[in-house]
């Protein structure tokens, strides 16, 4: 890594930041235009590439797919060049294919049945990935264009536009009690176990799953791999154990609450606080009812507001304690040199939304959702994701990844730490909502 | 090229087009609507039924995010004005 002057053009936490920013800015000035992406199909898997107006077919997205594949190569590619980590040309080449990949995750992901299973692009990506790492094998000018990094922390800094620090406050003190208590004491009774008792040697991995767990499964997941530096396969591991874990809550939490007849505010507010995605959390919150499925939606809305603290602290130890030698105090500089950049950018971003471009509009983030974030950064966020798992997936191999679990330890870290949220979790509900505040809500 | 070589080359294919049929079959089972008998399907039978997409990864994704956060807000409104009731009603 350059620590002087110039490693604001050759370092890819940098370039990140520059994209993102770019992005950020073009968009506030209203230079970027909607940005496509792949639609739902139920039975036709070519309705997902039309363009419906007021129930009348427009178009197609071939062109305005063509155009952002453009636009995401072009700008990557000039980081490319500058980092000079790559041939300029033979990353585009990779990139192209890879775009198409992503475009098939999504396209699968969007399928109205597979919707409702909860099977989000992440998955699909990273599957089709290892199918073809793992079996044919990813060639050499395929994998020139799988910058797993370059797209994760873009898509990190991208996503900082969409926590909005106001909407904390959306569901008052026991949302706040739920939200923001349980997580960080499950994260460090995750992270503490799995190096005391467990004695994992893999830290990233430790904190990763821990992250996944207690906050918001895949995307806490990526920012936190991030702001660790993990490897690939950690990140692998980690997203498939959430996404299969949060299926299987989505499918019984809900039932259980019913089973036992527990209040559907506190049910809601239980699994807002534990299962891992948020569109589990929405669909187990409206089995119980339409006033559980918003509070049950809020929780973990609140929750997902956290990420950005928590890889800012992620970063920090990593780079103050975990990656230092023992007995060794990094000074401030020394900090710095190391510290992960795109987490600045990201944490920037919030700052930006919620305190500068919220604001500017008269308060009114209804109104930045839907004419910056909804249409432009969250579109593009999710289309740099989906590229960073099909790229991940290029790169993982089953064997790697089979010598990462180091004999079971990280299902085991998840299975404790999952129970453990989940008493917790039920603990704290119950408190806030029943106890200290039981005329909040309803 | 060596024939080993040659013949790992076409395992490798081999294996890709199995793996090409299984993920194929994967896509298929879950786009096909069929739903686990009994308990283990309520929920997602009750997502066909409701149109509820349960594949959002983080709050913004979840089309429906700001009916449900104003929702809570006029929630917690009727609470306040019923606990300010039950107030004045203790008074008098």
């Amino acid at each position: 890594m350059s620590n002087g002057i110039s490693s604001l053009w050759k370092n890819e936490d940098w370039w990140a930041v520059w994209f993102g920013f770019a992005i950020f800015i073009a968009t506030l000035l209203g230079w970027v235009p909607k940005i496509p992406k792949v639609g739902g199909w139920t039975t036709n898997p070519m309705e997902a590439f039309v363009i419906v107006k007021d129930g009348i077919t427009t178009g197609n997205l071939l062109a305005p797919l063509l155009l952002l594949m453009i636009f995401i190569g072009v700008l990557t590619a000039i980081g490319i060049h500058f980092m000079k980590v790559q041939n300029v040309g033979k990353y585009l080449a990779g990139f192209v294919v890879i775009f198409i990949l992503a475009t098939l995750a999504y396209w699968i992901a969007h399928q109205t049945n597979v919707k409702y299973w909860g099977l989000s692009y992440a998955m699909w990506a990273l599957l089709i990935g290892l199918l073809v790492s793992n079996t044919i094998g990813t060639p050499k000018w395929l994998k020139a264009g799988a910058q797993t990094e370059m797209f994760i922390k873009t898509g990190l800094v991208l996503m900082g536009a969409e926590i909005l620090f106001k909407k904390i406050l959306t569901l008052g003190a026991p949302g706040l009690m739920v939200a923001w208590i349980v997580t960080p004491v499950v994260v460090i009774f995750m992270y503490i176990f799995a190096m005391r008792v467990l004695k994992m040697k893999n830290k990233a991995l430790a904190i990763i799953i821990a992250a996944a767990t207690s906050v918001c499964g895949v995307s806490a997941a990526i920012a936190t791999a991030a702001a660790a530096c993990a490897k690939k396969e950690d990140l692998t591991l980690a997203v498939g154990m959430t996404l299969i874990f949060t299926v299987a809550m989505m499918f019984f939490m809900p039932l259980g609450i019913q089973f036992l007849g527990m209040n559907p505010i506190l049910g809601a507010a239980w699994m807002g606080g534990t299962i891992d995605s948020t569109g589990a959390v929405v669909a187990a919150g409206s089995m119980l009812g339409p006033d559980a499925e918003k509070v049950a939606a809020v929780v973990k809305m609140i929750q997902n507001i956290l990420i950005g603290l928590l890889a800012f602290c992620v970063a920090l130890y990593w780079v103050t304690k975990v990656e230092c030698e023992e007995g060794h105090k990094p000074n401030i500089m020394e900090i710095w040199y190391r510290f992960p950049k795109f987490v600045i950018g990201f944490v920037g971003a919030s700052l930006l939304f919620s305190f500068v471009v919220v604001p500017a509009t008269g308060g009114d983030f209804k109104l930045v959702e839907a004419d910056y974030i909804k249409p432009i950064t969250k579109t593009l966020r999710g289309w740099f994701f989906c590229l960073a798992f099909a790229s991940i997936g290029l790169e993982s191999n089953f064997r790697d990844l089979a010598s990462r679990m180091e004999g079971g330890k990280p299902m085991v870290l998840y299975v404790v730490g999952q129970s453990f949220n989940i008493i917790l979790t039920l603990a704290i509900a119950y408190l806030a909502f029943m106890v200290l505040f039981p005329n909040a809500v309803g | 090229m060596s024939k080993g070589s040659d013949n790992r080359r076409g395992r490798d294919w081999a294996r890709f087009l199995l793996g090409l049929i299984m993920l194929a079959a994967t896509v298929l089972f879950f786009s096909s609507g069929i739903t686990p008998p009994g308990i283990c399907g309520e929920v997602l039978r009750h997502n066909q039924a409701n149109h509820i997409d349960a594949s959002p990864l983080l709050y913004s994704e979840v089309g429906h995010m700001a009916e449900l956060e104003e929702g809570v807000r006029q929630l917690r409104e009727a609470a306040r004005e019923r606990m300010l009731k039950e107030k004045n009603t203790t008074a008098q």
